[in-house]
C-alpha cells in the first residue's frame, strides 16, 4: 500500500499560493436566496459571512434583520411589508449592523423605528448614524442621580420623586392613566425648555409601541396644543406594524436619546409600552423556532428589557454630565404585578408608580397607589423645599388608609382618629389633579405645605380643590408673594413660610365655601341697638262666649 | 446521520436501488454515475426552490419524477437519472436530507468502483492519512473549514496537495468535500467518509494509536480480537503517536479501549492522589 505522505514544506507552499491568490473580492457580491418565508420571517440560504443583527436587503425595498445564524441558513425578521418577498428571491447584505440616523433634526418629528419620517414633513437631516446595540455606560462612566426631573404631578413629585437619570416604571391595568402621566411629564418640561439653558432643558422622546394609530395621533395633538412638540420626538410603531418594528422601536428611541446624552444634554424617554414589545419579541422568537420558556416568552426576554433600560443613566462630569431618564410603561392584567414581565421590569427599574383601577374609578386621578409605589432615588431627586414639606405626607396618608375602613362604618372614633381621617381625606383630595395641568414646583410646594401643616383642616373636603386653585391664583398675583423666592432658591425659608401664612390668612377671609360661609372666621355678632329692638304685639281676638242657652 | 427516520429509511431504500442499478455497470460507468450524482447534489444545494419542490411530499411522486426527467433527462447518464428519480419518489423529512442523500449515494457509487478494482482499502487508508495531515496543520484546517472562502480556491489547493501522490478517487472525494463541507469541519467530513466506506463492507471503523509501528501479524490479531468483541468485521486505521509511550489505544465510535502505558501511569497518579 502506498502510504500518503505530504511534507510540511509542500503544505506551506500550497497555503502560500492560496493566500497570495486570494484577492478580497470587493465587487463579488454575496447573494443569498430566500428558502422559506411567511409570517414576517424569512429563511435565507447562502450569505456565509452575514453578521448577527445585520441588515439584509430583500426585494421590494424591504429590509430584514439577520437574527438566527445557523449552519446552513439564516433566520431573518422582515421589517416592513412582507408581501413582496417570495421564495427564491435574491437577498444581499448591506454590511451594516442595525443602526439608525440620529441628531437634533429629529425634534418635533414623528419617525418609524428605522429613522424614516412618517409625518409627511420632509426628510430629516441627521448628525450621524448610531448602532442600536451599543453597550450601556459602564460603572465608572456614571454618577449618582441628584437632579430632579419634575413631572408636574403633585402625587409623584412629592412621594415618589423621579431624578434625571433614573428609571421609574409606570405600571397599572388598562385605562388607569399611565399614558396621561407620561404626557403630562413631557408637557411640564416646557418651562425648562423655554429657559434656553442646556443644563435645564430636557429633550423628550415618546416611543409608541403597538398603540392604536388614533392614540398616537391624539398624543401628538395634545403635545402640539400644549406647545411641547418642539422638543419631543415620537417614534411610532403602531399596532399595524410588523413584529420586527415593534421589537426595534424602543432601541431606536434609546439610540436617539443616547446621542444627546453623550453630548451632555438631558433626555426623557417614555416607552409606551414595553409589554407590547415583549409580546412582539415573543412572536418573533417562536417563529424563529427558539425554545419557549415561561408564558411562552423566550429565555432572553429579561435581557431584552435590561439592556434597553440600562442605557438610561446619569453620566459622570468627565463625559458631560448628561442624563437619560426612562419611564417604561407596563400594562398588567387584573392588577397582577407578579406576572412574568412585570416582575422582570420591576427588578430592573429604580422604582415604580403603581396606578390602580379602583382608585381611578373612585375619582382619585392620578390613581397612584401611594402604599406600594416607591422611588429608590427618593429625596435626592427632590428640591429642598419639597423635601421639607413632603416628609409627613406619606405617613399621614398611610394612617388615613388604615382608618378608612372604620370611617365607612361611621362608628364613634376618638379625637386623634377623627383628626387623622380629616387630614387624610383632605390630602387625598389635594393630590387629585386634572390632565394636561402640570404644576410648577413652587406651586406644588405651597400646595403640599398647606395640606401637611394643617392649614386646610378647616376647609370642607369638597372645597379643597377649588380652595387650592384659587389660593394659587391669588398667590400668583399677590405682591410679596413667596412663589418667586421658592422657585429661585428652591428652599422654603422661614420668611417664605411666614409670608405664606399671612397670605393664607388673608385669602381665607375672602373664600366662600360651597355652603355659603366665609372661611376663617365666624361672622362677628354685635349687640343690637336699643332702637332696633322692637316689640311685636300679637292680638288674639277672643270670641264672645256663646249666649247661654237655657 | 440524518435526524428523521423517514429520511433514514428513504436513504436505505435509495441505497439498495443504487446497488441494483450499479451491478451491471463497468468501472467507467460507475465513475460517471458517481460524478453525475455529485453534480445533481451540487445543483440542489444552490437551487433552493427546485430542492424544495423535489422533496415536497404533497406533490405526487410521479410529478416529482417527471420534473427530474424534464430537467435532467439527457444531461446525465441513464443510470444516474434512474437513481435520482427513485430517490425523489421517496418521502424525505426535509429538502436538505434529499440533497445530503444524493451526496452520500454518489460517494457510495465511487466506493463501489474502488471495491471492484480492489483498491478500496488503499483509498480508505489514504483518506485517513490525509485527515491526520489536515488535523496536524492548523493553518490548513482553518482554510478548509472556512465557509466564506472561495470553494474553487479551496479545491485548487487540495488538488495541488494531492496530485500525483494520491489515488485519483481520493482526490475526487476530497475535492468534493473541500468544495462543500456541509457546514461541519473538514475533519468531521473525512470521518464521515471513512464511516461510509467501512459501512460498505459491513465493517466498523477502529482508530488505533500506538507508540511504534505494528507488524502485519499484530494488526491481524488486533482485528480478530476486536471482531470477536463487536461481532462484526473491523477496519483498522493505525496512527503513530509517541506520547502514549507504549501499548495500544483503540477507539471505536464512542468507545475507547485504553491499553497504553501513558494511560496506566495516569491512572496510577490518580489513585495515589486519592
Amino acid at each position: 500500500m502506498t502510504e500518503l505522505t505530504i511534507s510540511p514544506d509542500e503544505i506551506r507552499s500550497a497555503i502560500d499560493s492560496y493566500v497570495s491568490s486570494y484577492a478580497p473580492e470587493v465587487t463579488r457580491e454575496e447573494v443569498g436566496v430566500v428558502a422559506e418565508t411567511g409570517d414576517g420571517i424569512a429563511t435565507v440560504e447562502g450569505l456565509p459571512s452575514a453578521m448577527s443583527n445585520e441588515l439584509l436587503q430583500f426585494p421590494g425595498g424591504v429590509l430584514g434583520v439577520a437574527l438566527n445564524l445557523d449552519v446552513r441558513h439564516i433566520g431573518a425578521v422582515l421589517l416592513g411589508d412582507a408581501n413582496t418577498v417570495e421564495e427564491g428571491a435574491q437577498v444581499t447584505r448591506t454590511g451594516e449592523v442595525l443602526s439608525v440616523p440620529v441628531g437634533d433634526g429629529f425634534l418635533g418629528r414623528v419617525i418609524n423605528p428605522l429613522g424614516q419620517p412618517i409625518d409627511g414633513l420632509g426628510d430629516i437631516e441627521s448628525d450621524e448614524v448610531r448602532a442600536l446595540e451599543l453597550q450601556a455606560a459602564s460603572v465608572v462612566q456614571r454618577q449618582g442621580v441628584s437632579e430632579p426631573l419634575q413631572t408636574g404631578i403633585k402625587a409623584i413629585d412629592a412621594m415618589t420623586p423621579i431624578g434625571r437619570g433614573q428609571r421609574q416604571l409606570i405600571i397599572g391595568d388598562r385605562k388607569t392613566g399611565k399614558t396621561a402621566v407620561c404626557v403630562d411629564t413631557i408637557i411640564n418640561q416646557k418651562q425648562f425648555w423655554e429657559t434656553g439653558d442646556p443644563k435645564q432643558q430636557v429633550r423628550c422622546i415618546y416611543v409608541a409601541i403597538g398603540q392604536k394609530g388614533t392614540t398616537i395621533a391624539g398624543v401628538r395633538q395634545s403635545l402640539e396644543d400644549a406647545g411641547a412638540l418642539e422638543y419631543t420626538t415620537i417614534v411610532a410603531a403602531p399596532a399595524s406594524d410588523s413584529a420586527g418594528f415593534k421589537w426595534l422601536a424602543p432601541y431606536t428611541g434609546s439610540a436617539i436619546g443616547q446621542h444627546w446624552m453623550y453630548q451632555g444634554k438631558h433626555v426623557l424617554i417614555i416607552f409606551d409600552d414595553l409589554s407590547k414589545q415583549a409580546e412582539a419579541y415573543r412572536a418573533i422568537s417562536l417563529l424563529l423556532r427558539r425554545p419557549p420558556g415561561r408564558e411562552a416568552y423566550p429565555g432572553d426576554v429579561f435581557y431584552l428589557h435590561s439592556r434597553l433600560l440600562e442605557r438610561c443613566a446619569k453620566l459622570s462630569d468627565e463625559l458631560g454630565a448628561g442624563s437619560m431618564t426612562g419611564l417604561p410603561i407596563i400594562e398588567t392584567k387584573a392588577g397582577d404585578v407578579s406576572a412574568y414581565i412585570p416582575t422582570n421590569v420591576i427588578s430592573i427599574t429604580d422604582g415604580q408608580c403603581f396606578l390602580e383601577g379602583d382608585l381611578f374609578n373612585s375619582g382619585v386621578r392620578p390613581a397612584v397607589n401611594v402604599g406600594i409605589s416607591v422611588s429608590r432615588v427618593g429625596g435626592a431627586a427632590q428640591v429642598k423645599a419639597m423635601r421639607s414639606v413632603s416628609g409627613t405626607l406619606r405617613l399621614d396618608l398611610s394612617a388615613y388608609r388604615e382608618l378608612e375602613a372604620f370611617a365607612a362604618f361611621g362608628s364613634d372614633l376618638d379625637d386623634v382618629s377623627k383628626r387623622s381621617l380629616a387630614r387624610g381625606s383632605r390630602l387625598v383630595e389635594l393630590l387629585k389633579q386634572p390632565q394636561f395641568t402640570p404644576y410648577p414646583v413652587e406651586e406644588q410646594v405651597v400646595s403640599i405645605w398647606a395640606g401637611t401643616r394643617g392649614h386646610l383642616d378647616r376647609v370642607p373636603v369638597e372645597d379643597i380643590r377649588r380652595f387650592e386653585s384659587e389660593f394659587l391664583q391669588y398667590l400668583r398675583h399677590a405682591p410679596g408673594s413667596p412663589l418667586q423666592a421658592i422657585r429661585e432658591q428652591k428652599v422654603l425659608s422661614e420668611d417664605s413660610e411666614n409670608a405664606l401664612k399671612a397670605a393664607l390668612a388673608e385669602f381665607s377671609d375672602t373664600f366662600t365655601t360651597s355652603e355659603g360661609t366665609i372661611l376663617g372666621r365666624e361672622p362677628a355678632v354685635k349687640p343690637m341697638d336699643a332702637s332696633e329692638v322692637g316689640q311685636e304685639k300679637v292680638q288674639v281676638p277672643r270670641q264672645r262666649p256663646p249666649a247661654d242657652k237655657k | 446521520m440524518m435526524q428523521h427516520i423517514a429520511s433514514r429509511e428513504a436513504l436505505e431504500a435509495a441505497d439498495r436501488h443504487l446497488l441494483e442499478v450499479s451491478e451491471p455497470l463497468t468501472g467507467v460507468g460507475l465513475a460517471a454515475l458517481g460524478s453525475d450524482l455529485d453534480g445533481v447534489s451540487d445543483l440542489l444545494l444552490t437551487q433552493v426552490s427546485l430542492r424544495r419542490t423535489l422533496s415536497e411530499n404533497t406533490l405526487a411522486p410521479e410529478a416529482r419524477a417527471g420534473i427530474v426527467d424534464r430537467l435532467l433527462g439527457g444531461k446525465i447518464s441513464a443510470p444516474a437519472l434512474d437513481v435520482v428519480q427513485f430517490a425523489v419518489r421517496q418521502e424525505w423529512a426535509s429538502s436538505r436530507d434529499l440533497q445530503d442523500a444524493l451526496r452520500r449515494l454518489s460517494r457510495t457509487a465511487m466506493f463501489r468502483r474502488a471495491e471492484r478494482t480492489g483498491e478500496l482499502d488503499e483509498v480508505e487508508d489514504q483518506l485517513f492519512r490525509f485527515g491526520r495531515i489536515v488535523d496536524a496543520s492548523p493553518e490548513l484546517s482553518v482554510i478548509l473549514d472556512d465557509p466564506t472562502a472561495d470553494p474553487d480556491a479551496r479545491s485548487a489547493m487540495v488538488r495541488r496537495l494531492l496530485s500525483g501522490r494520491a489515488h485519483i478517487l481520493l482526490t475526487e472525494l476530497v475535492d468534493a468535500l473541500a468544495r462543500d463541507t456541509g457546514g461541519r469541519s473538514f475533519t468531521h467530513g473525512v470521518r464521515e467518509l471513512l464511516d461510509q466506506a467501512a459501512q460498505r463492507r459491513d465493517k466498523i471503523v477502529a482508530f488505533v494509536k500506538t507508540a511504534r509501528p505494528l507488524t502485519d501479524e499484530q494488526v491481524g490479531r488486533l482485528r480478530a480480537s476486536l471482531a470477536r468483541i463487536y461481532g462484526r468485521d473491523v477496519t483498522t486505521h493505525v496512527e503513530i503517536e509517541p506520547s502514549v509511550l507504549g501499548g495500544i489505544r483503540v477507539q471505536i465510535g464512542d468507545e475507547v479501549i485504553d491499553g497504553t502505558v501513558a494511560g496506566r501511569i495516569d491512572d496510577l497518579r490518580r489513585r495515589m492522589a486519592g
